[in-house]
This record gives structure tokens, C-alpha cells and sequence, in this order.
């Protein structure tokens, strides 16, 4: 019998997952699969793609033939395990093979640096998809449609539904939000889906569908929430000038026409319908609850809800962020390279404020502000709703905030460094080898 | 009954492929267990001035009617929608937008380019032969919203385009107009006797649009 057969089982499982041969697996699907989402986001737009290659819920992808040609959209390939699930396992492999498993001494050093900074880089991508918080915050210099001032960003594409208590005609804290997670795999099941695609809903496989409602119970406040139906890009539609084609619900002569997604995936309004859930047993109020419209400048007004005495305010929006200071823009700066669209030059002025303080900043194009653990990036400028002057009056900032965000710079220099180190250790090697040991002679 | 003997070779590899079919069991398996009936909800964040902009007891037609009762980005007004037509949602390309008996479709729209750039565009769409600017002057007269265009008409293999498949058996009957650098499209497609059924329909609906002021 051969030293394999003689390892216990742990070890043989050690030995696969700190082996070359996965390893070299992992990456070339991990090539593949980037190849594979490069080439589909041209037709699906870079969320959903992103979404479906690499979100944490995606254990299996199945890639679209769409790539390999036009008349191909709608058709599947084979398919790959979730991309996110591979880069864990080559994070697991290159600590068990890379770092454990290899042999240590000054002459491994730099590679075990460099090996290191990739499971650091991978690990930092990661701690992003599960902790990064990323909004917009749209700023208007005149204070006309949009804020001037603003202590909270939007997200670009989640979505929440949120609940406000009102007391004597103004909000009374906190507000209780609803992820999309507890309602996104709601969608009603589309007409002639073909057997192929029912199987994967089976097994978890792309979107969810369910006619089933899902409760949502809110321990703190008097009441639960049933929610079904979720539409990923919804219009609220009147009776009065289209009717239901689908038996879509309809509640106050409205229905919800779905659409075609967005490629743009901020562009979407999702919609959901939603029942109240009365302690008491009653009846409860029925309601659609649709995002606001992405060129619209003020929220959709909400639903008001009476419960008893109290009254409280539904809405379904763009998840709020609170950011912890309060900025004003003061004024919004653009140029254009001539004869173009492509931006030359975004700029602006903000204030800050907090704790009764204000500091003047100035923020640009790859010149963030980093404060609070929050980073204000420059994305993009606009003119108000008047429109009619050709300097940017509206700016708006992406504001980040993810404890990981300097990880993979500095995941780099720790690679960068282990790689130099490797090499001049070879390099040393090299040349106190050659003169303190002569080649032998033939 | 004498004994099989198997080989450590095969019992290796009886071995690995039940721990395979075990992972791509299990790999399955996770995915599907997603839809709880019944979910806890806690979470809270802190008042922002966006919370300050209360509108209390808003009935569902201020919720989801835009100011006057279309999207501002939208200029154009139907005047008369021909019975039958059924309104759709308007997007960038339609802003108005309906559709009619099985495979109907009219939208009206602006396009760029120029007036024989959009009638070619149109035809290309049913591989017919491009016309020149002196055979486009010479195609039916027509008018929308106050300002000349020619009616086009085409017929065969509809190709539309932006990934959709071909359709057989389609019509296109529509009216562009050039205004001042724009272009005024109202296009009607569908199969080859929806379209012939509804051409007066469609010249009426075209006499009735007029600008939003």
C-alpha cells in the first residue's frame, strides 16, 4: 500500500485544498467567469451582472450564450460555481498552500509576503460586498428641486421600505426599514417560462418567484407587514388608461405594470405590494409601494397608516444612509473637453458641519474627501430643473463608506515589496553562488 | 461463490465520485433554501432631513400622478388615442407609447440624424433598399404637430434590433418629420394586416397630437 492511501482523510482533504491543482482550477474558472461577465454586462447592464457572477447569494451561475453572439441572447451556457464562492476557496487555498503548507526560511520570505497580500486583497473584497455602505448625495447650489443641504446619501440600487412614526405633523424617530433581501425574491412568476428556467427557480438559481406573501413581523411597532409580488422596475399604471394584462392587483384604480429592467440598474423603480398586519386581526390597509422615479427631484409621497391613536408613513425607496455630519453645497464647477461630453474638469465647494462647526472643503475629480470613515467622491454634475444654464448647478457625490477600502492599496505595496524582496534574495543567491562556487569542469 | 476482488484503484475512484456527487448534491441543495413564510424585521436608523419632507394623507392618485398627469420630458400631448389602442408606459424612445389587437405596436418618438437618415433607418429594419434624399421627397406628404414629414411603409422580415429577434410577416407604416435639428417619428409596426387595418386609425391619432405647452 502507497503513502496515500495511507493518509487519514484530514490530511487528504488538507492536501486538496492547499494543492497547485486547485489552485490553477480556481483561477482559470475565475478567468473564465470574468471573461464570461465583461462580455454579458454589455447586454444586462454592470449591476445585475456583477449581482449574478459574484454575489455572496450566487452559489451557481449560469452564463448567457449572448457572448458568443446576438441571435444567441436568452440561450444558457454550462454552468460555473459563484464566483464569490471561488475566491473564497482560493483564499483558503493559497493560506492552507501558500502560506501554511510552504516551507519557511529567509529565502521564502518574499513570496510568503506576496502570498499573504493576495489573501489580504481577496479577503478585502470580501469585507466590502458584506460591509460597504454606497450612496449618492445630490446637491443643489440654489436649493430648487434638489437639497442644498443634506445629512444622508441614497443607495444606488437597494431599496428599502421604510416605516415613520408622525406625531403632531413631524417625524419622531427612529425609522424602521425593511431590506429588499426580505422581499426582493417575491417576483410573481412571468407566463411561459420554460421548463429549463423553473428548474433553476427550483433550485435557487437565479431570480426567486413566489405567489405566496411573506410576512414581516416588526416587533416594535403595533402592527406587521405582508409583502408579494415584487417588480423589479415598476410603473404605477391607472385603470383608467391601460388595464391589467397579467391579473397585476389592483388597488385605488393603480396596478403595477412591470417593465424591462434598466442596463443601468439605478435607473430601475422597484415596486412591491404590501398589506398592513393589525395586532387586533383586522383587516389591514392594502397598498403599492413603488421607488421614486430616478429624474424625479423630490421622494413620492408616502402611504399614511392609522393605528389606533398613532399615525405612521410607508414608503418604498432608495436605501437612505445617514452620513453623521451635514454638507451644503456652496458652489458646483464644470468643464467639458471642447467639441464634447467628456468631462475636463468637476469640481465643488462644500461646507461641513458638525457639532456647531463648519469647515470649508473642496472636492474634485479623484480628490475625495475622506472624514468620519466616510469617503465624498465627485461623480457627477447637473443642471437643475430649469435646465437652462450651461454651468453645473446640481453636484453629486458618491459617498462611500467601507472599512476595507485602503486594504487592496495596501495589499499591493505588501506584494509589490514581497516580490522585490524575492528577487534581489535570488539575486544575491546568484552571485555569491557563482563566486564561491565555481562551475565544475568538464 | 468465490469473492470479487476490486482493485485500491477502483475503490479510489468509487470513492471520489461519491464525494462529488455529494458536493454538486449539497451545492444545489444550499441555493434552494431561501423563502421563509415569516421574517423578523429590527432594524432602525436615525432621522435625516430627508424624513422632514412629510406630505401626510396622500391618496394614490398624488402618489403616482406626475404633475400634469405626464412626465415633464415628454412634449408631446395624444389627442386622440383610435379605440382599440391600448396606452403603454413611455420610456427615452417612446414617450408615447401604445399597443393594439396581438402584435400592435405605435410609438411616437425624437430621433437625431436627419430626415433620410430615419427613413432609411426604418427600411434597413426590413432590409429594404436605402432611398436617396430625391426618392425620400418623393414618398406620401403627411403632417404632425404642424410640421411636413413623409409617410413610410415597408413590409417583410421586421428586424428591430437592440438584441430583439427577427419577426415575420410585419408592417411598418409611420410619418417622420424633421423640426429644426430634431426628428418627429410616429411609427407603427405590427403583423401584416393588423397594420393595413389600422393606417386611417393611425393618421387620425396623427392629426390629433399636438405639442404640451
Amino acid at each position: 500500500m502507497n503513502d496515500s492511501a495511507r493518509q487519514s482523510i484530514p490530511a487528504r482533504i488538507f492536501h486538496v485544498l492547499s494543492g497547485f491543482g486547485l489552485a490553477t482550477t480556481l483561477l482559470v474558472i475565475l478567468m473564465v467567469e470574468t471573461w464570461l461577465a465583461t462580455l454579458e454586462q454589455v447586454h444586462f447592464g454592470l449591476h445585475a451582472t456583477l449581482q449574478k457572477y459574484f454575489d455572496i447569494k450566487e452559489f451557481i451561475v449560469i452564463p448567457d450564450a449572448g457572448v458568443f453572439g446576438e441571435s444567441l441572447v436568452g440561450k444558457k451556457l454550462l454552468p460555473l460555481p459563484g464566483g464569490y464562492w471561488v475566491c473564497a476557496l482560493l483564499a483558503l487555498n493559497l493560506t492552507l498552500g501558500g502560506i501554511i503548507r510552504m516551507r519557511k526560511g529567509w529565502r521564502t520570505a518574499g513570496v510568503l509576503l506576496a502570498h499573504f497580500s493576495i489573501v489580504f486583497m481577496i479577503v478585502a473584497g470580501g469585507v466590502a460586498q458584506l460591509k460597504e455602505e454606497r450612496g449618492v448625495m445630490m446637491l443643489s447650489e440654489d436649493d430648487k428641486g434638489l437639497p442644498k443641504t443634506a445629512d444622508y446619501a441614497n443607495s444606488f440600487t437597494e431599496t428599502t421600505i421604510e416605516i415613520t412614526e408622525v406625531k403632531d405633523g413631524k417625524p419622531v424617530g427612529p425609522v424602521h426599514f425593511v431590506k429588499d433581501a426580505n422581499y426582493s425574491d417575491l417576483q410573481f412568476e412571468p407566463p411561459n417560462r420554460s421548463a429549463f428556467d423553473r428548474f433553476l427557480s427550483s433550485i435557487g438559481v437565479g431570480p426567486g418567484y413566489s405567489k405566496d406573501p411573506r410576512k414581516i413581523l416588526l416587533p416594535k411597532l403595533p402592527f406587521d407587514l405582508e409583502v408579494q409580488g415584487f417588480v423589479p422596475n415598476a410603473k404605477a399604471m391607472s385603470t383608467s388608461s391601460m388595464a391589467p394584462e397579467r391579473g397585476e392587483p389592483v388597488v385605488d384604480g393603480w396596478f403595477l405594470f412591470s417593465r424591462e429592467p434598466n442596463k443601468e440598474a439605478e435607473l430601475d423603480t422597484p415596486g412591491v405590494h404590501a398589506r398592513i398586519v393589525p395586532r387586533d386581526g383586522g383587516k389591514g390597509q392594502v397598498m403599492l409601494l413603488v421607488a421614486t422615479d430616478p429624474d424625479a427631484f423630490a421622494p413620492r409621497a408616502p402611504v399614511t397608516v392609522k393605528s389606533g391613536d398613532r399615525t405612521f408613513l410607508i414608503r418604498l425607496d432608495k436605501r437612505v444612509w445617514p452620513v453623521p455630519f451635514k454638507v451644503t453645497l456652496v458652489d458646483a464647477r464644470s468643464e467639458y473637453h471642447p467639441n464634447t461630453t467628456r468631462p475636463k474638469l468637476f469640481e465643488s465647494d462644500i461646507i461641513r458641519m458638525q457639532n456647531g462647526q463648519e469647515t470649508k472643503h473642496f472636492i474634485e475629480m479623484n480628490e475625495p474627501m475622506r472624514q468620519g470613515g466616510l469617503t465624498f467622491y465627485q461623480r457627477t454634475m447637473m443642471n437643475g430643473p430649469a435646465g437652462a444654464s450651461k454651468e453645473a448647478t446640481i453636484s453629486g457625490f458618491e459617498v462611500v463608506r467601507n472599512p476595507s477600502d485602503k486594504w487592496p492599496e495596501w495589499s499591493i505595496y505588501v506584494a509589490g515589496f514581497g516580490l522585490c524582496l524575492h528577487f534581489i534574495i535570488k539575486l544575491v543567491t546568484f552571485l555569491t553562488r557563482s563566486k564561491s562556487t565555481p562551475a565544475p569542469q568538464p | 461463490m468465490p469473492l470479487r476482488v476490486v482493485g485500491t484503484a477502483a475503490i479510489g475512484g468509487a470513492m471520489k465520485i461519491r464525494a462529488l456527487t455529494a458536493c454538486l448534491g449539497l451545492a444545489l441543495l444550499l441555493p434552494a433554501c431561501r423563502k421563509p413564510a415569516e421574517v423578523t424585521v429590527d432594524e432602525e436608523r436615525p432621522l435625516t432631513m430627508r424624513d422632514e419632507q412629510l406630505k401626510l394623507d396622500a391618496t394614490s392618485n398624488d402618489r403616482f400622478q406626475a404633475p400634469g398627469g405626464a412626465t415633464s420630458s415628454n412634449p408631446f400631448l395624444a389627442g386622440k388615442v383610435p379605440e382599440g389602442w391600448l396606452e403603454q408606459p413611455g420610456n427615452q424612445f417612446r414617450l408615447l407609447n401604445y399597443r393594439f389587437g396581438t402584435s400592435g405596436e405605435v410609438a411616437v418618438g425624437l430621433a437625431s440624424g436627419g430626415l433620410t437618415d430615419n427613413v432609411n433607418r426604418w427600411l434597413g429594419q426590413f432590409d429594404a433598399d436605402p432611398l436617396t434624399d430625391g426618392q425620400v421627397v418623393q414618398l406620401e406628404k403627411g403632417t404632425v404637430v404642424g410640421i411636413e414629414g413623409v409617410w413610410v411603409a415597408a413590409q417583410g422580415d421586421y428586424m428591430p434590433g437592440m438584441g430583439q429577434s427577427a419577426r415575420k410577416g410585419q408592417a411598418l407604416y409611420g410619418l417622420i418629420a424633421q423640426d429644426a435639428g430634431r426628428v418627429i417619428t410616429v411609427k407603427m409596426t405590427g403583423s401584416v394586416e393588423e397594420v393595413a387595418a389600422q393606417k386611417e386609425a393611425l393618421k387620425v391619432f396623427v392629426a390629433a397630437l399636438r405639442r404640451r405647452e
